[in-house]
């Protein structure tokens, strides 16, 4: 054999190893599941009725997310459904009572949880996750006194106020984003919502003014801006630090909706609806 | 195919030839015929590069879609076959442009058709691109020596056209090399030069 043939067969081998490694690696590969989070264990935590009418709940998890749904159900005070890693440790579900407030306490370190709340008992609500999501969106009425959700070090809270009977929330994100819908129609009574996000965005979508229902809002920015979406135009209104609307039946209506929202760097966006009465 | 690799014991030791002794081998070849063995060079060492980036777009896709399953093995086979095409669409216009000059600017005297023929064995070293891909499916540590291999592809490869050239042509390698390098690229240059300036007027 010369050392053309050699040449030649080294070059036919690699061509051959090549095709055959292509279509076998090919038809035996079994991807990993690296996109999936890996919950796979579900653990339901039930708190059981006592006499209490209000509940004190507070929540702290590590990484995952958070969604708060409410049930007519009066089977419980509270029902968590966890969904944890195959190897992660089980979430800690305490409660106590304490005169007429119950007190329950929830801790995971990673994992996905949905709680249910009970639409006719009160909740003081104080959910606080390190790193993820806190989703709040409720359509029929629930009675939170007191809503304390902080977003420790990153992620995201959107809120849903639809049907609340709320006295006072604070989403509070460290660096992140907080997403707030309202519609006024269902809100009933005083309620103050405070956002405040140290580094990151609040985008707030729209509410009007109506003959039931009025508003006082107030955004201020450290570091960035404040970006008014105008209705139909592709183009934002940009205002520095500060902007402050108040609907001209504030004070003279029941429902009011106090709003506050407060970013160290970033962005406010607010939607067109403030704009008819930009002072 | 006997008939055509009659100068040689095999179409293997013609690939050796052709890399180790590529001036002697392509006069040889110059007196040969017809285009078919060309376009089979072209095939076996385009389908194979295009068979191993196949797969690793089959496995990206498996990791996607799970459900695609053993369809996945059509990407591969079909990514090879589209190479093959666009490479010897490459092949015949590159060729075509390098003829042009040579003929031309350098009074070359090679037909159309042996310049096709000759330059398809600059596709050869692309054995040196399917082995980097190789050895870096193996570990992205030897990236350098992936990296080195496909330079010596590169460089293999123009050296392989602008000898093709010059035999068939009869002219000297640095004309070929003007031929092969240059001109395709000054022709390129001016055609994205008016695209860009009609672009501009529209």
């Amino acid at each position: 054999m010369n050392k053309y043939q050699v040449a030649g067969c080294v070059i036919a081998a690699i061509l051959l190893v090549s095709v055959v490694y292509s279509i076998v690696s090919t038809a035996l590969y079994r991807p990993k599941a690296v996109l999936e989070l890996g919950y796979s264990r579900e653990v339901v935590k039930e708190v059981a009725r006592c006499k209490q009418s209000l509940v004190n709940l507070e929540l702290k998890l590590k990484a995952g997310s958070v969604t708060v749904n409410c049930t007519s159900s009066k089977e419980f005070t509270c029902k968590v459904i966890f969904e944890l890693k195959e190897d992660s440790e089980d979430p800690v579900v305490k409660n106590a009572s304490l005169g007429n407030t119950l007190m329950v306490t929830i801790f995971a370190e990673d994992a996905e949880i949905t709680v249910v709340l009970a639409k006719d008992l009160k909740y003081n609500l104080t959910l606080v996750v390190d790193v993820g999501r806190i989703s709040l969106k409720l359509g029929e009425p629930l009675s939170v006194n007191l809503l304390n959700a902080t977003i420790k070090y990153a992620g995201r809270i959107s809120i849903a106020l639809e049907g609340w009977k709320l006295n006072k929330a604070v989403l509070s994100v460290n660096e992140g984003a907080v997403t707030m819908r309202t519609k006024p129609s269902v809100l009933f009574g005083r309620q103050e919502v405070r956002i405040n996000v140290k580094v990151g965005a609040a985008y707030v979508k729209p509410f009007r003014q109506t003959p039931s229902f009025g508003y006082a809002f107030n955004a201020t920015v450290d570091v960035g801006w404040i970006y008014v979406e105008k209705l139909g135009a592709k183009k934002f209104y940009e205002r520095r630090d500060t902007l402050s609307i108040v609907s001209s039946n504030y004070g003279s209506v029941r429902n009011m909706l106090d709003l506050k929202v407060r970013v160290g760097l970033g962005a406010i966006v607010v939607s067109e609806a403030f704009l008819f009465s930009v002072e | 195919m006997i008939a055509v690799f009659s100068e040689y014991r095999s179409f293997v030791e013609k690939l050796g030839y052709v890399l180790l002794r590529p001036e002697e081998t392509m006069l040889k070849m110059h007196k040969e015929e017809g285009i078919l063995e060309g376009l089979f060079v072209t095939f076996v060492f385009t389908f194979s590069l295009g068979v191993l980036l196949g797969s690793w777009m089959a496995k990206l896709l498996l990791l996607l879609f799970p459900s695609v399953g053993i369809y996945a093995l059509s990407v591969p086979v079909f990514s090879g076959l589209l190479l093959f095409v666009a490479a010897a669409v490459f092949w015949a216009v590159t060729s075509l442009i390098s003829h042009v000059a040579a003929k031309t600017l350098f009074n070359g005297r090679g037909s159309f058709a042996s310049v096709l023929r000759l330059t398809s064995y600059s596709f050869v070293p692309l054995f040196l691109a399917v082995l980097g891909l190789l050895l870096l499916e193996i570990s992205g540590l030897l990236l350098f020596v992936s990296i080195l291999l496909f330079a010596a592809c590169f460089f293999l490869m123009v050296n392989l056209a602008s000898t093709a050239v010059a035999v068939a042509h009869e002219i000297e390698y640095s004309k070929a090399l003007f031929c092969v390098v240059i001109a395709p690229l000054t022709l390129v240059c001016l055609l994205l030069t008016l695209i860009l300036l009609l672009g501009g007027i529209a």
